[in-house]
């Protein structure tokens, strides 16, 4: 792309051409902040639900005056030739004739009165693109119906797990049971078209690092550290890329080299959590390539909404100890999630931990158990606990 | 109910293969002399709707991409 750039940015300024790019991920942010970085500043527009269907990433268009396309994935020799040809001598405007945003009303009205999938469909993603910060639950909603009369389409699957990721982000990964539904959607829709390779990368940004063919985000420090040293503000991130989004790819003969749960803490005598101050919430993604070799487990810690405890910021953070199933080696056998600052607070806590084994394994489990200190700060009383649990995979 | 317009991707993509006008990657989904897909897309910049008819009379270059 920076030597494309470096190519047509001549003929951008002198007037003769525009160029825009239309990215295929979920977060428009991380693209813009790449762009940035790039010294790039043309337009960029968003397509994360892929309505153009695209099977994957990247294609360069050259388009005419009239708006036909007349070159596919160029090279720069033909983009000077493209640059040369003449205007078209009747320009066919017809082709773009305009299409407006699309009418909610209408929409809404042709779904309900029609029940078809389509109609739902459409419905669903004018409410995506359009009216998301008023209307995103009636565009899950739309999502569903339109999956209820269809429920073997994997675009309509694919979709609707971009809706629900969006809504976790945007509630600042608040709600596990959103992130748990897009999984479970772009699962769905791959399982239906595993030659999908946009789905298929929607999956691996989350998924087990055995998967990735190269890591997602891991770009983001650096680019921060250029545009830094250049004087520039780089753009901020509404949802910071961790875990999976910046893990590098492993080999699958590297997996000797991750280290088998051996450090399985002593059992301390430490009170049971009887009240659940605390509860947790697992999502677990498996690999594109096998569903049985390895996971990628995203978990998450929090207070009860309901209940009046803290955590307890002030003493040491939560801890995790795992251990695998035989025949299922983990990433790590114990985890430390730091709290912020504040001596207290109620925020979720997210760590992520990878399973591998063989292909024809058992299916696994993890059993383990949390250590967490927490307060009532109506008393002032803080309590050391402990949490055993056990995941099903 | 996507046949319409994923049947036209698979004929594009079966053209690619068995010597059709693409002129470049067989796995591509654009046709060399078709219009592009009528659609609007929101800006990255401000969420605001877009559509490459803005530009209408003037060459454009078009990067479809991820950032990952």
């Amino acid at each position: 792309m920076p030597g494309w750039h470096d190519v047509t940015e001549p003929y951008r300024q002198s007037g003769q051409l525009e160029v825009v790019g239309l990215i295929q991920e979920q977060h428009p942010d991380r693209a813009a902040l790449f762009m940035q970085w790039k010294d790039m500043d043309w337009p960029l527009w968003v397509d994360s639900l892929n309505l153009l269907e695209l099977p994957a990433v990247p294609y360069t268009l050259l388009i005419n005056e009239s708006g036909r396309i007349r070159y596919v994935g160029p090279s720069q020799e033909e983009f000077l030739s493209f640059m040369a040809e003449p205007v078209p001598q009747k320009a066919s405007p017809d082709l773009f004739e305009g299409l407006e945003r699309p009418d909610l009303g209408w929409l809404h009205r042709q779904a309900k009165s029609t029940e078809q999938s389509l109609a739902w469909l459409a419905y669903a993603q004018a409410l995506y693109l359009w009216h998301w910060d008023t209307k995103s639950a009636s565009c899950l909603d739309a999502f569903e119906q339109a999956l209820a009369s269809d429920p073997g389409n994997g675009w309509i699957h694919f979709r609707k797990g971009v809706a629900h990721r969006r809504l976790f982000d945007q509630q600042l990964l608040a709600d596990p049971i959103e992130l748990e539904l897009a999984m479970k959607h772009w699962q769905k829709a791959l399982s239906l078209d595993p030659d999908q390779y946009i789905w298929r990368r929607r999956l691996q940004q989350y998924g087990p690092r055995l998967d990735k063919p190269y890591a997602f985000y891991d770009w983001v420090k650096e680019a921060r550290h250029a545009l830094k040293a250049r004087g520039e503000v780089p753009l901020s991130l509404m949802i910071e890329p961790v875990g999976s989004e910046i893990a590098k790819p492993v080999a699958r003969d590297a997996l000797a080299t991750i280290p088998a749960a051996g450090d399985w803490a002593p059992q301390m005598q430490v009170e049971r959590d009887k009240a659940r101050w605390i509860t947790w919430h697992h999502v677990s993604v498996a690999s594109t390539q096998s569903d049985r070799e390895s996971f990628r487990i995203h978990m998450s810690w929090a207070p009860v909404k309901q209940g009046s405890m803290v955590w307890n910021n002030e003493a040491e953070p939560l801890t995790l100890y795992l251990e695998a199933s035989d025949g299922w080696r983990l990433s790590q056998s114990t985890i430390q999630v730091l709290g912020p600052d504040s001596a207290h607070d109620q925020e979720r806590r997210w760590l992520e931990f990878e399973l591998s084994g063989q292909r024809d394994a058992t299916k696994p489990t993890v059993s383990g158990y949390a250590l967490y200190h927490v307060c009532d700060p109506d008393s002032g009383l803080c309590l050391f606990r402990r949490q055993d649990f056990t995941l099903s995979l | 109910m996507f046949c319409p317009k994923t049947c036209l991707w698979f004929g594009i993509l079966a053209s690619a293969l068995y010597g059709g006008s693409m002129q470049t990657k067989a796995e591509s989904p654009f046709n060399v002399g078709d219009s592009f897909p009528d659609q609007w897309f929101p800006d990255a910049s401000d969420g605001r709707p877009r559509h490459l008819n803005q530009w209408f009379g003037k060459k454009i270059v078009l990067h479809l991409f991820a950032s990952w």
